[in-house]
């Protein structure tokens, strides 16, 4: 089921929340978070029922093998390690199986010239980020960072719907405390819910969906093999770079904004990326719960930078690479993660040179900064051409009219004008929560609080606020007819 | 200063609810798709433009405000070609109302069926198929087909279907851009008639319309090139350095188009429908198309596979066959050049209004055009003459093969270049 479909929006979100709250006013607490993990695999079978059968089994597994872990660890067993070990395996095992079984048999017949046929696998909605999930509640189990824990809890902790398919990747230090609080929300959340959601919407269906048009085309036509021209390209890039920034970020305000409509508060994903001064500080904003988790579980436990700058250089490349190919079975996701991982070898390189030639003031240089936003913005537009492209041969087909290999072409005002807008909207406007103010949940190190804009701009409990997202709200559902889906959902 | 929290969303909701009914009362006055036609003022809303593109969403509306008792079911052949005035048909039963729109699939046939027997007392469907109805193609509907708007035989939750399509329509912004346009509209001549007909003589004469500015002829000819096209292009090989450039949606009904014409067939035997089947009085450039792309097979199959389902039943369901060479589908093209039209077809695939009111003359057993009807023009398919029936098929094409000698060359001609152009190799 889509966020943006009316089925969600007028029949499953009215009644999961009149049953939520009814069972709530109560003081049916349990009850109440019962009829959230019944809600949520209704939500997930819409798709595909069958798949709720994974998602059981795979929950089932992780709760015996957690439960295995504990005992380990109480009983001061080495076991523990074992049973980590079995539920990274089942983990990651499934994921490996859904999303790369056909791309690694394909390249392997490729590359052999054998012909192994195992038929289509098809992806189960949402696995990359609910793996994510579990993973991090095992491994600390392991560390001993949680001691015990309620099937109940952590069968919500796995499938609450607002970010069971897309994220935000919620830690479970998080939300797990917040639902044994659910008999205390504050009115006020719910009216923050309402805005969020509509904002995420409007960010959805009027901005990232008009995006597309000047994007998919041709992306498409250079998928066709047609050869674009100097304009053509880069206005395809740039609108591109709009789709995916309002299409996946509208994802995370729509999830935050159904989650607090159940109380319950969840991470920011998003923190105006396109504002990044350097691709560091962009991949703080950029899908913040993929990079602390890829942070937390992946570089850190590689060496992190504790091992030397050689070893901090490959840590960086192996976790961007693997965070490239998250997204994706293919070699333009591993590439655009290669092209990430080395931007920030060579972003932490200059960092070192700045440090060794004592040129920190530089970094306040007005021109500097300009400079640096301008050479990262365009980083993460020519990584987005390989991130969108269907194939190898479209991206550097359209990367090459990029630089204008391909003729310069006629310049169309509208190709340009509306992904320029749209742009110039994530660079300068402020955010969703620096508009309301969303202080994100206690639980993780990095909580990123809104940085505080004028006091005109921030939201309110009032009329005016009501109206201004009431407006936006219903022009979003009349933009609504043609339902398209979340670019997300794919990965 | 903080405001209450109910104070908060009641304002929210009032905004969303003001805005969406304001759009939704536009929408309704001017009704650019003719759902409701409860306003209908000259100059104002009376041409609406935008049902050119909506045939679909226009007719499951209509159906649900007439509540016709008899229906034609078919492509744009019978959407141009069959009057539900006709005098025969008119005495028997009423309200009677023309549901073919273009390109109709049997799968979209079946939704309409069953939509315009929810709908009220349906008692008599003529069904009018194509010969490319009559494969085991993957049943498919086209992208403007919307479920929604259509009664489901799942009564207890029509209304609400009905109601969420109404609110879904009225309250798009694509609804509000047609509304605009309607009241901005120069008035057009009136092409659909309120009996769901589209009116030809009316719609070719429209300021622009190819059959005006190129000329009968040089129309029909055009037409039979997207008919080769139509019936070539899935034999198109696809070349793997090259692929698509939109990945087709994949299908996801394991039921073909054959599977529908019984699911038509049985829905109508089970609710006591009568059903009258024919196929459609094509002109005969159709079936020569069929030989020269290869799909001569399928036309013979398909009469036998049609014939052999409508015996199926304890009171056989009547089959007409009129996609065959007679007097009337042999009917020779104007001269090349000139402006002369043509008495019985606008183009291979359509024919006129006149051979429509003789396919229901001989179904219905009148004779509304007066004259006799050829006799050549078609028969009754039952399992004890559909062999002799193919056997003449065969006889006719070869004679009609002699006769029209000029004007097959020209199709041969393109049948080639096409396959050529694709790489489609002869079998």
């Amino acid at each position: 089921m889509l966020f943006n479909s009316y089925t969600f929006i007028f029949v499953f979100l009215p009644l999961t929340l009149l049953v939520f709250h009814s069972l709530r006013y109560l003081k049916r607490g349990r009850s109440a978070i019962f009829s959230l993990i019944v809600a949520s695999f209704v939500f997930y079978g819409w798709w595909n029922p069958q798949y709720i059968l994974l998602l059981v089994g795979l929950m089932a597994s992780d709760c015996v093998i957690a439960q295995q872990i504990i005992r380990a660890r109480q009983q001061n067993k080495r076991s523990a390690k074992f049973w980590l070990i079995i539920g990274l395996v089942i983990n990651l095992g499934a994921l490996g199986y859904y999303k790369y079984a056909n791309f690694f048999v394909d390249n392997l017949n490729a590359l052999m010239d054998w012909e192994i046929l195992i038929g289509t696998v098809v992806l189960p909605i949402g696995i990359s980020f609910f793996t994510f999930q579990k993973i991090a509640f095992l491994t600390d189990l392991y560390h001993g960072k949680v001691s015990r824990f309620s099937i109940l809890n952590y069968s919500l902790f796995v499938t609450f719907f607002p970010q069971l398919i897309a994220g935000p990747i919620v830690h479970h230090s998080e939300v797990m405390p917040q639902f044994d609080k659910l008999e205390r929300i504050e009115q006020k959340m719910v009216a923050l819910g309402v805005t969020f959601f509509s904002i995420g919407l409007a960010k959805k269906v009027l901005i990232a969906d008009t995006a597309a048009r000047y994007a998919s085309p041709h992306f498409n036509a250079a998928f066709g093999g047609e050869t674009l021209d100097f304009v053509t390209a880069w206005g395809a890039a740039f609108a591109y770079t709009a789709q995916i920034y309002y299409d996946f970020s509208a994802y995370s305000d729509m999830a935050i904004g159904i989650a607090l409509l159940f109380g319950i508060r969840l991470p920011i994903n998003f923190d105006s990326p396109y504002k990044s001064r350097n691709i560091m500080d962009f991949w703080r904003r950029w899908h913040i719960t993929l990079s602390r988790f890829l942070r937390d579980y992946l570089y850190i436990p590689l060496g992190g930078n504790q091992k030397g700058q050689g070893r901090r250089f490959i840590n960086l490349i192996i976790t961007m690479v693997l965070g490239g190919i998250w997204h994706g079975a293919g070699w333009t996701f591993l590439i655009w993660g290669t092209l990430h991982g080395l931007y920030l070898v060579i972003n932490h390189a200059w960092h070192g040179i700045v440090r060794r030639l004592s040129l920190e003031p530089l970094r306040t240089n007005k021109v500097f900064t300009a400079f640096g936003w301008l050479i990262t913005f365009l980083a993460v537009v020519v990584a987005w051409v390989f991130f969108r492209a269907t194939s190898l041969d479209s991206a550097m087909s359209i990367l090459a009219s990029m630089t204008g290999q391909n003729g310069f072409g006629t310049p169309s005002l509208a190709a340009f004008l509306v992904p320029a807008i749209f742009l110039s909207g994530a660079v300068i406007l402020p955010n969703t929560q620096q508009i309301t103010n969303y202080i994100p949940p206690a639980g993780t190190s990095d909580r990123h609080l809104a940085r505080p804009i004028p006091e005109a701009l921030r939201w309110k409990l009032s009329s005016q606020w009501a109206v201004y997202v009431g407006v936006l709200f219903a022009l979003s559902l009349m933009y609504m007819t043609q339902v398209s889906e979340f670019i997300y959902f794919q990965f | 200063m903080q405001e209450s929290f109910k104070k908060h969303i009641l304002v929210f909701v009032l905004t969303v609810a003001v805005i969406l009914l304001a759009s939704a009362t536009v929408n309704i006055v001017v009704d650019p798709f003719g759902m409701y036609r409860l306003v209908e003022l000259e100059g104002f809303n009376d041409s609406k433009p935008a049902i050119y593109n909506r045939v679909r969403l226009l007719k499951a509306y209509e159906v649900r405000r007439i509540k016709p008792q008899s229906i034609v079911l078919g492509t744009s052949r019978v959407h141009l070609g069959m009057r539900p005035s006709h005098e025969g048909w008119a005495s028997q039963y009423d309200p009677r109302y023309n549901l073919g729109f273009d390109g109709a699939t049997t799968k979209e046939m079946y939704a309409y069926l069953v939509h315009a027997h929810k709908a009220g007392n349906l008692e008599h469907v003529i069904l009018g198929l194509d010969s490319y109805h009559l494969t085991n193609a993957p049943a498919t509907a086209k992208p403007d087909f919307d479920s929604t708007l259509l009664y489901t035989q799942q009564d207890w939750i029509n209304p609400f279907r009905m109601a969420a399509a109404d609110f879904k329509i009225l309250t798009s912004i694509s609804t509000l851009q047609a509304s605009l346009n309607t009241v901005l509209a120069e008035p057009e001549p009136r092409w659909l008639a309120p009996d769901g007909q589209r009116l030809g003589n009316v719609f070719f004469y429209r300021p622009g319309e190819n059959y005006v500015e190129c000329g009968p002829r040089c129309y029909f000819d055009e037409i039979d090139k997207l008919e080769v096209r139509y019936k070539l292009e899935w034999k198109i090989p696809v070349d793997e350095n090259k692929p698509l450039r939109v990945a087709p949606e994949p299908n996801t009904d394991p039921m073909t188009s054959m599977d529908y014409i019984r699911k038509i067939m049985a829905y109508c035997v089970n609710n006591d429908i009568k059903l009258v089947i024919f196929l459609t009085p094509s002109h005969a450039h159709q079936l020569e198309l069929d030989g020269l792309t290869g799909n001569w097979w399928s036309v013979e199959n398909g009469k036998r596979e049609i014939v052999k389902l409508a015996a199926e039943y304890d009171k056989s369901i009547p089959v007409y066959d009129f996609t065959r060479y007679s007097s009337i589908t042999t009917e020779a093209l104007p001269p090349e050049g000139t402006q002369e039209e043509m008495r019985y077809y606008w183009d291979s695939s359509h024919f006129k209004q006149p051979v429509g009111d003789m396919v229901l003359d001989v179904i219905l057993g009148t004779n509304s055009a007066g004259g006799a009807i050829p006799g050549d023009f078609g028969i009754r398919m039952r399992p004890d003459n559909v062999e002799t029936a193919i056997s003449r098929l065969n006889e006719t094409r070869q004679s009609y093969q002699n006769h029209a000698v000029s004007e097959l060359e020209k199709l041969e001609v393109w049948v080639d270049n096409f396959m050529e152009k694709h790489g489609i190799k002869d079998e």
